[in-house]
């Protein structure tokens, strides 16, 4: 029933990207990432072959925080970081589409070119496209191609601002939260739960006045928390380098401590995925009927709720239809 | 569910030149056009921007230069490209262009070719041609 | 963005915009009304007096015309040294050195990022032969010098430079004139110039001031750029907001290494001259009055000299267009007759051909006869601020200090124009105002003529076609190979033992807190390439060597850092 666009290289585009992706190419997985960005033919083929050999042992990481906050050079620092241990790193760096145009100005590389020609370094920028409420599917697919790929650390950077932040923390090992002084956003932080997902927070920009306060204000709100599972809080200035280490041996402590909860984890992390795809498919399935049914609430000749109820059934339907077939 | 394809470009500048406005004014554009478009930023080298174009698997390079340099900038960046395997990867390049720069230009493959004050619409219509 | 063609009925002439280019709205009219709220004794005041709306001197340019300057910058130091000695055979004296571009972000002509933009610009000038040569035989005491570059290092070390051609020629260092950029800010803001990062940026602006000060009165140290960050989105308000606000952050920082404003002395602002007419006028009018303003009255100064604004312009590049080059001729004529009416002290003033390639002799050459034909047969210069006084212009240059006044309180409540820099907000405040611009040109709501706007359909004439024609080389490949092949040939024949002392020494002073500008000239002597001066002083300042992260530290520096 799906009508994929572009599809002009067809299947082999498919296969060559999954045997590239296993001959370690990184032209395998960039294609890939393509193919499930573009919902290519073949795209769910790659998907369960990337599910079925993605490797646990890749360390995510989540970097998130408002517009600025210095996201990117800290992952930069990051990077290099794992570098100077030989560790193989792969990036995704999302931002937003614009609302008006559905194109995107990806920015965050800039701030990592000193890893572009480092072969040991996959960067790859993906524009948030239409996420349904939260982390859009091609970032949240890409990261198992990215495990496919297994590189060891896998850093996912995305702008936090509305849901986006609180999903990613679904999605990677341990999310790192930044905050800047000068905005005065903690109340804002508060409400927008972002306390809840942080499994560190990273003061950053911490040459500018503020940054002590700020700490204390960040502190004050987690107090409630249980000791052991407070959230450290911690300062940087990531464009010269400084609080680095210290965020690293964070990072290495809250991985060990979250490792003993790894299985209850991973399990919601599969719910939350198979929650996540079925929903995308859905509103894809609803979608050709929306503006039918938009003409009629409008006619008034039945409510929203109605339409949606009629929508259900008609999509119901067509599996049942899809079953009945597969059976004769 | 986006069903589209959006083409991705990656504006490349090579070197040490330092004017940019040309470079921002393309990246804003083609947003507003709905393609996705990725800034190398400056003082970049070729192979840099040749990981880069692979990596992010884009459709066509743009290439960026008021040096006068174009041409051997061009070429440093299909080497590298060559280098990676990818023979297939359109170019574009507009700026501080002479008319024999546009010939060599030509004869490498490199299209568009854009001196200062080309119309927008002239570039993009090229861009969605080699892009696809 | 489709770009359609304004119906403009060019028999009906109508306007398309009721403001000016900054987007000050305007009545059709002014009258007494409009200026009533200001004092000629305060606000406005004769010629040569405070707060010198009208111009710093009583005679203005009867007394002395207007400096010409030119950037001069060709590939070779012969080439340059030529052409000096032709601008000054031709009474031409002022003298703007640039050199090309990898140099100007820090790094040597053997540096493997410098390769693609090599000579590109300007002479590579990695060293103190080359300007040895680039200066040969010219009357160093008697021109006046300008350094026009991007990166901040340039300032440092190419002053350093100067000075030190001048002292092996046992030249009095009294008498070196001109001026440097030397603005931290739009190295920056601009051109995100690699070489040092911005606390440095801004300490090393202060050394230089510093030792200028102390050793060569006649130099200035620092003109804050308007002309680059205007070019780059800023309109006229915020060109000249940035500025006073450089100037007075500096003059802030300088206060605290115990220099007073009265020993600092006059201030110049490198101003661009827009297409805007009587905005740009206005520009000039208001920088002085506000600049001798803040001088006395936040910085206490005494002397008239401290309270003056000198003005240097740099035509607008950006407001000349490739197509019907000829129309250059007016725009360019414009700009000039508003920097003269504005009462500048220098002019350098774009080409007609600039939109096509670097700009020719021929090009330079009328524009030096635009400016004869202004004084000469025009007889504009004659009187001083022939404008002052008319409703529009007075009641206008008191509107826009309202609203550079607000710009200013509005950076100061961000904690500073560093603090603005480098949280991104005046980035943003550009990308936001060159977003405009784009966006009115789209929508024809700023016409330009012959782009988009007044198009003729079929082939361009004969006179636009020979503009368009010019053509300027880039150096070849040979070329570049060949000064690879010069550096290197220089970095090995240098005496190390005589110079390793002397870097160490700038790198101490860095690392010591020690002004840097001594040090620099006496290794710059021993033969310190600019890629060296930058990469101690970064490691003195506890960064690392290369500022583009490519190469690693050169075995003999990296013994020369060791403690
Ligand atoms: N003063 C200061 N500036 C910093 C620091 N870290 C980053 N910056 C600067 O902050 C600006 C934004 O940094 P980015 O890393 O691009 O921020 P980001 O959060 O990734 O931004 P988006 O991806 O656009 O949301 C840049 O100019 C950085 O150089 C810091 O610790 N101190
Ligand atoms: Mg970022």
């Amino acid at each position: 029933m799906e009508v994929f666009l572009h599809n002009l290289t067809g299947i082999p585009r498919v296969d060559e990207a999954i045997s590239l992706m296993k001959a370690r190419n990184i032209r395998g997985l960039t294609r890939a990432i393509s193919i499930v960005e573009n919902y290519e033919e073949g795209r769910d083929a790659l998907l369960n072959d990337a599910f079925q050999r993605a490797s646990e042992a890749c360390f995510t990481l989540g970097f998130t925080g408002a517009p600025g906050v210095g996201k990117s050079t800290l992952v930069n620092a990051v990077i290099r970081h794992y570098r100077r241990s030989g560790k193989t790193v792969g990036v995704m760096a999302v931002d937003p589409t614009s609302p008006f145009s559905g194109g995107a100005v990806l920015g965050d590389r800039i701030r990592m070119q000193e890893h572009n020609p480092d072969n040991g370094v996959y960067i790859r920028s993906l524009a948030s496209r239409k996420a349904l409420g939260g982390l859009s599917e091609a970032t949240k697919y890409a990261l198992y191609l990215y495990k496919a790929f297994g590189f060891d650390v896998i850093i996912v950077e995305t702008l936090g601002v509305g849901q986006d932040e609180i999903d990613v923390a679904r999605y990677v090992d341990v999310t790192t939260v930044l905050l800047v002084p000068g905005y005065g956003d903690t109340i804002q932080m508060a409400k927008a739960g972002i306390m809840e997902i942080a499994d560190l927070f990273v003061i950053n920009k911490s040459d500018r006045p503020g940054a002590d306060l700020l700490k204390k204000q960040v502190q004050n709100i987690l107090y409630m928390k249980a000791e052991k599972e407070r959230p450290p809080v911690l300062n940087t200035i990531a464009d010269q380098n400084e609080g680095i280490d210290d965020v690293m041996e964070a990072i290495a402590e809250v991985r060990q401590r979250k490792a003993l909860q790894g299985q209850e984890r991973h399990r919601k992390r599969i719910v939350e995925e198979i929650r996540s795809s079925v929903l995308t498919r859905l509103a894809g399935d609803a979608e050709p009927h929306l503006d039918e049914m938009a003409g009629k609430v409008l006619t008034l000749s039945m409510t929203p709720i109605e339409a949606a109820e009629l929508i259900i059934r008609r999509i119901q339907k067509g599996c049942l239809e899809d079953d009945e077939k597969n059976s004769i | 569910m986006p069903k589209e394809k959006k083409i991705r470009v990656l504006i490349a500048k090579v070197g040490c030149d330092i004017h940019e406005r040309g470079a921002l004014t393309l990246l804003t554009t083609f947003r507003d056009e709905g393609m996705e478009a990725i800034y190398t930023g400056r003082y970049q080298t070729p192979k840099g921007v040749a990981n880069a174009a692979v990596s992010e698997d884009v459709d066509v390079i743009a290439l960026s230069d008021h040096t006068g340099s174009l041409p051997i900038i061009a070429e440093a960046v299909l080497a590298e490209l060559k280098k990676l395997g990818v023979t297939d990867m359109p170019i574009i390049a507009g700026g501080l262009l002479t008319q024999e720069d546009v010939k060599v230009l030509e004869r490498m493959g490199v299209t568009g070719n854009y001196g200062p004050g080309t119309p927008m619409d002239v570039i993009l219509t090229h861009i969605r041609n080699v892009a696809c | 963005m489709a770009n359609i063609e304004a119906k403009v009925d060019r028999k009906a002439g109508h306007m398309v915009r009721t403001a000016t280019q900054s987007g000050l709205e305007l009545k059709p009219f002014y009258n007494a009304e409009d200026i009533n709220h200001l004092s000629y004794e305060k606000d406005i005041g004769d010629p040569g007096a405070f707060p010198f709306t009208r111009g710093l001197y009583p005679e203005m340019y009867r007394d002395r015309l207007w400096l010409k300057s030119f950037i001069v910058s060709y590939a070779t130091a012969e080439e340059t040294n030529q052409a000096f000695r032709n601008y000054i055979a031709n009474g031409l004296t002022d003298l703007r050195l640039l050199c090309d571009l990898p140099t100007q972000a820090g790094i040597d002509p053997d540096h493997p990022s410098a390769w693609n933009s090599m000579m590109c610009g300007g002479v590579a000038t990695y060293a103190i032969p080359v300007y040895e040569k680039m200066l040969e035989g010219l009357p160093l005491g008697e021109a006046i010098f300008e350094f026009a570059h991007a990166g901040m290092s340039s300032f440092l070390y190419f002053y350093g430079l100067l000075v030190a051609v001048m002292e092996n020629k046992g030249i009095d260092l009294q008498t070196l004139r001109g001026n440097s950029i030397n603005d931290p800010i739009r190295t920056k803001l601009v051109y995100g110039c690699p070489d040092f990062p911005t606390k440095l940026d801004r300490r090393i602006c202060l050394d230089h001031i510093e030792y200028s000060i102390r050793n060569t009165p006649n130099w200035r140290p620092i003109a804050p750029n308007g002309v680059d960050p205007c070019q780059g989105g800023m309109d006229a308000i915020k060109e000249l907001g940035g500025c006073l606000a450089v100037a007075t952050q500096v003059m802030t920082d300088l206060a605290a290494r115990g220099i007073a404003i009265d020993d600092f002395g006059a201030m110049v602002f490198a101003l661009d001259a827009e297409s805007d007419f009587f905005e740009t006028i206005v520009k000039f009018r208001l920088a002085r009055k506000m600049w001798a303003k803040i001088a006395r009255e936040k910085f206490g100064a005494k002397t008239k000299r401290a309270m003056q604004l000198k003005i240097g312009i740099r035509t607008s590049g950006l407001s000349l267009t490739s197509q019907k080059p000829l129309n250059n001729a007016a725009r360019v004529t414009l700009q000039i007759l508003s920097c003269v009416l504005g009462g500048v002290n220098s002019l350098d003033a774009s080409s007609i051909d600039e939109a096509i390639g670097l700009p020719s002799l021929e090009a330079r050459i009328f524009n030096l006869d635009t400016q004869h034909i202004i004084t000469h047969e025009a007889n504009v210069p004659l009187v001083a601020d022939p404008l002052g006084g008319s409703y529009y212009v007075e009641w206008l240059t008191s509107r826009m200090e309202q609203e550079v006044n607000s710009y200013l309180q509005e950076i100061e409540s961000r904690g500073g124009i560093f603090a603005c820099l480098e949280t991104g907000w005046l980035n943003e405040v550009m990308e936001a105002g060159r977003l405009k611009v784009q966006r009115e040109k789209a929508e024809n709501k700023r016409l330009i003529v012959g782009v988009n706007s007044f198009r003729e359909e079929g082939e361009e004439g004969p006179i636009n076609k020979a503009i368009r024609d010019i053509a300027y080389k880039s150096p070849s490949l040979a070329a570049r190979e060949a000064m690879v092949a010069e550096v290197k040939a220089f970095k090995a024949g240098r005496d190390k033992k005589r110079l390793a002392p002397l870097m160490k020494e700038v790198y101490r002073a860095t690392k010591e807190n020690r002004n840097t500008q001594r040090p620099v000239i006496e290794a710059a002597k021993a033969g310190m390439t600019i890629g060296e001066c930058v990469g101690v002083i970064r490691m003195g300042a506890g960064y690392n060597y290369d500022p583009l992260k490519e190469i690693e530290t050169p075995e003999f520096v990296r013994e020369i850092v060791k403690e």
